[in-house]
């Protein structure tokens, strides 16, 4: 199996080398930057204690980025570099923090590409080929709610009323101490891989439909469809991905498969609705660890949102709801509201209220609530 | 295969058969992200949305500004002799 990757790996770069050689380059050559910042205000309530926050939205969090191409006969060559800069993000935000939190500086993209009439081929660190497939929106008022509510709320904890946190085992490690339990352990819209360093291909578009591949170190692998169609006014937009973790995490904590999709429908009169569904189901010591401390074997995520969009506003309302995320019988569920205006282009002014439930095999911790209200300006 | 693997498995083949047959007939658009940088323009980088710090037809940003200033100054310098040149034929 490791002859076969290596050859057929070789050979990829060989061809691929011999092809480019063959080419005579085009000068049509550019370097361009561009950002944004965006930075919220969020006042958060556990049922114990409220706090107040001013954070990075990580539904879309402050980056910046360095894309060029150059064009060759029939090969676009191009990077993309990116990096996210933020200073106290919303995804870390828990109450009792009253500091400015950390600061990070993540490379998101390292990406280098060879597209042409044949698709493209993607390299480095990047999206995977799912990563986005159960996160389609067409509502307007995905910079501040869509199908992952982590973004902005996964580091909250669990909090019962006398104040005491909600404590659950560590699957990896069930004799030791417990942990508490967040909104990030019962919530997942099961999204892919995220960004990883990989290798991508992309087909060509065709009718409004294209595939996608990767894999990525840990022999995990993705697979994906996408479609983005306009018919009559109306748009459809949509997606279905696949994933298998492989032996991407060496302790076993990463050993599932996991199906998500999307869809999401705008109409002419700006009515819109939004759907996402994902599944994962877990393997081997993962799985065995999950049933030695009550979790279940596997685990499901919905997402519905109703909206309108019209003109520079938009607003919508949405509910969520994973299933057995972390603990079986877990309904870790939220509902929500929002509105986003874009009076200039490149400004958008958000507000959010959304509310979160976890109900579980014996007493239920109080829910959280958070309102929200924010800018994101792209520079 | 359990009757929940069935059903999600339709649940999401339903998914892109719908697409499939609403979609036949569609013209496509290219759908990006909201959560991504937003298309469009920026606030200080204009209407394109991003600065263009190289161009292969322009050279770099600021050679490009330069040599705007200095076409310019060329173009007032000729102005200025014309309308010099102008004002001493009608004298």
């Amino acid at each position: 199996m490791r002859k076969w990757y290596f050859r057929s790996g070789l050979a990829v770069v060989f061809i691929f080398a011999a092809f480019l050689a063959l080419l005579t380059p085009v000068q049509a050559f550019d370097v361009k930057f561009s950002g944004q910042v965006n930075q919220m205000l969020m006042f958060a309530d556990n049922g114990f204690n409220t706090e107040f926050f001013v954070a990075d939205n990580d539904n879309s969090g402050t980056r910046f980025r360095f894309t060029g191409n150059e064009k060759f006969d029939t090969v676009t060559v191009g990077y993309r570099i990116e990096f996210g800069a933020q200073r106290n993000a919303s995804n870390l935000l828990d109450i009792g923090g009253n500091d400015d939190g950390i600061f990070q500086f993540n490379d998101r993209w390292l990406d280098a590409y060879f597209q042409g009439g044949w698709g493209k081929f993607s390299i480095g660190k990047g999206d995977g080929a799912a990563n986005g497939t159960s996160e389609v929106d067409l509502s307007g008022t995905a910079v501040i709610t869509y199908a992952c509510v982590n973004d902005t709320a996964g580091s909250f904890t669990w909090t019962f009323k006398d104040g005491s946190k909600l404590l659950r085992p560590d699957p990896m490690n069930p004799t030791g101490p417990s942990l508490e339990t967040d909104v990030a352990d019962t919530r997942s819209d099961f999204d892919g891989l995220s960004r990883n360093e990989r290798i991508r291909y992309d087909t060509p578009k065709f009718a409004g439909f294209d595939f996608a591949t990767s894999i990525t170190n840990g022999k995990a692998w993705e697979i994906a469809g996408r479609y983005a169609g306009a018919i009559g006014g109306h748009k459809l937009a949509g997606a279905v991905g696949y994933v298998d973790t492989n032996d991407r995490d060496a302790l076993g904590q990463t050993d599932y498969r996991q199906l998500g999709s999307s869809i999401s429908w705008l109409t002419p009169l700006g009515l819109n609705v939004t759907a996402s569904f994902g599944y994962r189901k877990y393997f081997g010591q993962l799985k065995q660890a999950r049933l030695a401390v009550g979790g279940s074997s596997d685990s499901q995520n919905y997402y519905l949102k109703v909206g309108w969009k019209g003109g520079i506003h938009a607003a919508s309302v949405e509910a969520g709801r994973t299933d057995d995320l972390d603990l079986k019988g877990d309904k870790s569920t939220n509902l929500g509201v929002a509105y986003v205006v874009t009076p200039w282009g490149g400004v958008d002014f958000y507000g959010a209220i959304r509310s979160y439930t976890l109900d579980q095999i014996g007493p239920d911790p109080e829910n959280i609530s958070q309102i929200m209200a924010g800018t994101r300006i792209k520079f | 295969m359990k009757t929940g693997d069935i059903t999600r498995i339709v649940i999401h083949l339903s998914v892109m058969t719908l697409l499939s047959l609403v979609g036949c007939g569609g013209k496509s658009f290219d759908y990006h992200s909201g959560n991504e940088i937003p298309e469009g323009p920026g606030v200080f980088s204009g209407q394109d949305g991003e600065f263009t710090i190289y161009d292969s037809k322009t050279g770099w940003l600021g050679e490009k500004s330069e040599k705007a200033e200095g076409a310019g100054s060329q173009a007032a310098e000729k102005t200025g002799t014309a309308e010099a040149a102008g004002a001493a034929g009608k004298s």
